[in-house]
């Protein structure tokens, strides 16, 4: 179920984009992102969920190059939504994989979930009535230092991936001892 | 208990990192909000959270039990706060295979809320083990922050290796002086009537044998045999093995030993154990169950530990390899020194057997099947037969097991040409 929903909200997140500027170049970074999400939701892979994200993320910003002066609120929190959920979605079923989670668990997650993204949403609203149309007030010259801020994360947020990715815990996948 | 970033914020980061990067690179305000859902859980994960406060106990149905048989584990989980999430890792011993429940498990517990996790493990193979080891990893809603606790388990389990029944076993060619189930060459107070000879004053009235009696026209006595017990001594080579525990060519042998030893002290025979490795270790022969108890603990830890130094059946005390024990050497016949050690005891005058498992078969069972591995096989096979063979030239008793055919079988085979032989003597 879990699972499924995912793939719908992987079905969002790689279709928004294209039906916004439908185009060859599109069209081929909706079909990277999709196998990737594909690879990623069957085979529990939340890494690569997120490169997907990534490449999604990337296609909606070329999507919206063209698009005139308005802000797109709705699409774009719902967009922000979807990723958010799929991510935290597929992380759900990796990181419990093989164990038995009990009804409960799932369902304190289900509602934190849904809480978060009702949350997001009033908050990017917030935002977005704050900045007035703008990118939260930062004047324009502060963008290439603000770009460059979140190529740091997004590079800092790979590197501690790549080195979680190899902790082990406790036992091996199988449960058994090592 | 220790409190780290789990690796989805790593994740989520990095999505934040890209959507701040796009967005502000192309001047859209719409990328800046589609990373605001991203950010959300952050701010959840950075809230201050107490150290978890939950308690547990770990429960086993046993702690003694055969190859084979389940063991069932109940773990009792109480919180005094709220936990979103606590998942719980049982590592289980390479043997052991799950076949209810799982050893891992997610709950959700409340305030004051008890919580039961059940589940049962089969035991395949022997082994000395700790359940209650337990992993303990508790998460944080976001699933962005969680704590790892490592609890020791302190019960210790012993799965014993099982005690197959026997109906044949290699029967003894000497006695001992207690009494016992076999039929000894010497006469006295017995069952199985013996020669008959004349009556002589003492004779008791009714061990006369009226029928010759009354054919030679004076009294004759029936003697009896006595039913005397044996001494066995179970030779066990632990200098080499092949296979993967729980079918290793050594755990087979474990195996027919903790057999053997249940079938010989059934019938009151007094048996002990070496184990003939790198390290001798025995068991002092003696009857009754609890020398059964104390055979099957050695036999547990029984485990090969190769060696270059020879050891010297001289140094076995003789009340652990006394004379007129019926040696079984249980071994897959894979280093020579056991061999030798085997033929010092024939010249020695023990009444060996030696029970070899084929580790042919053994080889076949942890090999992918390919013509190559195949023809090895069969080529080590036509040698294991020639060595059998030249074993049997030297005297000694040899019995081939294969580990697909059941050890009656085998041993069956041994009672019969026994039979055969004192038939023709």
């Amino acid at each position: 179920m879990i699972r499924a929903t995912a793939g719908l909200l992987a079905l969002f997140a790689i279709g928004y984009p294209l039906g916004m500027m439908p185009g060859v170049a599109m069209a081929l970074l909706s079909v990277l992102a999709g196998t990737l999400f594909a690879a990623g939701i069957i085979g529990r892979f939340p890494s690569l969920v997120t490169l997907g994200a990534g490449v999604a993320m990337l296609e909606y910003a070329l999507a919206l190059l063209p698009a005139s002066g308005s802000l797109d609120l709705v699409g774009a929190l719902a967009f922000g939504v979807a990723l958010s959920l799929l991510v935290q979605t597929v992380d759900f079923e990796a990181r419990f994989r093989g164990a038995f989670v009990e009804r409960q668990t799932v369902r304190v997650h289900v509602r934190k979930w849904i809480e978060n993204g009702a949350a997001a949403v009033v908050l990017g609203l917030l935002l977005a009535v704050v900045g007035g149309g703008g990118i939260i007030g930062l004047p324009p010259p502060m963008y290439p230092a603000a770009a460059a801020l979140g190529a740091l994360l997004a590079f800092l947020g790979l590197v501690g991936g790549a080195i979680r990715g190899a902790e082990t815990w406790g036992a091996g996948r199988d449960g058994k001892e090592r | 208990m220790s409190s780290r970033i789990a690796p989805a914020a790593l994740s989520s980061l990095t999505l934040i990192g890209v959507a701040l990067f796009l967005g502000f690179l192309s001047g859209r305000p719409e990328l800046i909000l589609v990373a605001v859902p991203l950010c959300l859980p952050f701010l959840w994960a950075v809230r201050p959270m107490g150290c978890p406060d939950y308690r547990l106990s770990h429960t086993v149905s046993s702690t003694r039990l055969f190859e084979g048989e389940r063991l069932a584990v109940t773990v009792r989980l109480t919180s005094s706060s709220h936990i979103p999430a606590i998942e719980l890792l049982e590592p289980l011993p390479p043997s052991a295979r799950v076949v209810s429940g799982a050893n891992r498990a997610v709950f959700t517990l409340w305030p004051g809320q008890e919580t039961r996790w059940h589940y049962e493990f089969e035991c395949r193979g022997r082994s000395r083990f700790t359940p209650g080891t337990l992993y303990v990893r508790v998460w944080e809603g976001s699933g962005l922050r969680l704590y790892e606790a490592y609890h020791p388990g302190t019960t210790a389990v012993a799965v014993y290796p099982r005690v197959a029944p026997l109906r044949h076993v290699p029967r003894p060619r000497r006695t001992q002086t207690s009494a016992g189930d076999y039929v000894s060459p010497a006469f006295g107070e017995g069952l199985e009537p013996g020669e008959i000879r004349p009556f002589a004053p003492g004779d008791r009235v009714r061990h006369v044998n009226w029928r010759a009696s009354l054919r030679f026209g004076k009294l004759y006595v029936t003697q009896h045999h006595l039913e005397r017990n044996a001494d066995i001594v179970l030779m066990l080579d632990t200098l080499a093995q092949v296979g993967t525990p729980p079918a290793s060519s050594l755990d087979l042998c474990v195996g027919a030993a903790s057999a053997l030893a249940g079938a010989y002290l059934a019938r009151k025979d007094r048996v002990g154990l070496i184990e003939y490795g790198g390290i001798l270790r025995w068991v002092r022969p003696a009857s009754g169950r609890p020398q059964l108890e104390r055979v099957l603990n050695a036999l547990l830890d029984a485990q090969v530990m190769f060696s270059y130094v020879t050891r010297d059946l001289a140094m076995v005390p003789p009340r652990v390899l006394p004379s007129h024990a019926l040696v079984i050497g249980l071994s897959p016949l894979l280093d020579s020194r056991f061999l030798t050690a085997l033929g010092d005891l024939v010249n020695r005058g023990f009444d060996v057997v030696l029970l070899s498992v084929s580790p042919i078969d053994v080889t076949r069972m942890s090999l992918a099947c390919s013509p190559v591995e195949e023809l090895a096989c069969r080529l080590w096979s036509l040698e294991r037969q020639a060595q059998l063979a030249d074993l049997r030239r030297q005297g000694l008793r040899v019995v081939e097991w294969h580990p697909d055919h059941p050890l009656e079988l085998a041993l069956e085979g041994l009672s019969r040409n026994w039979r055969r032989r004192r038939v023709a003597a």
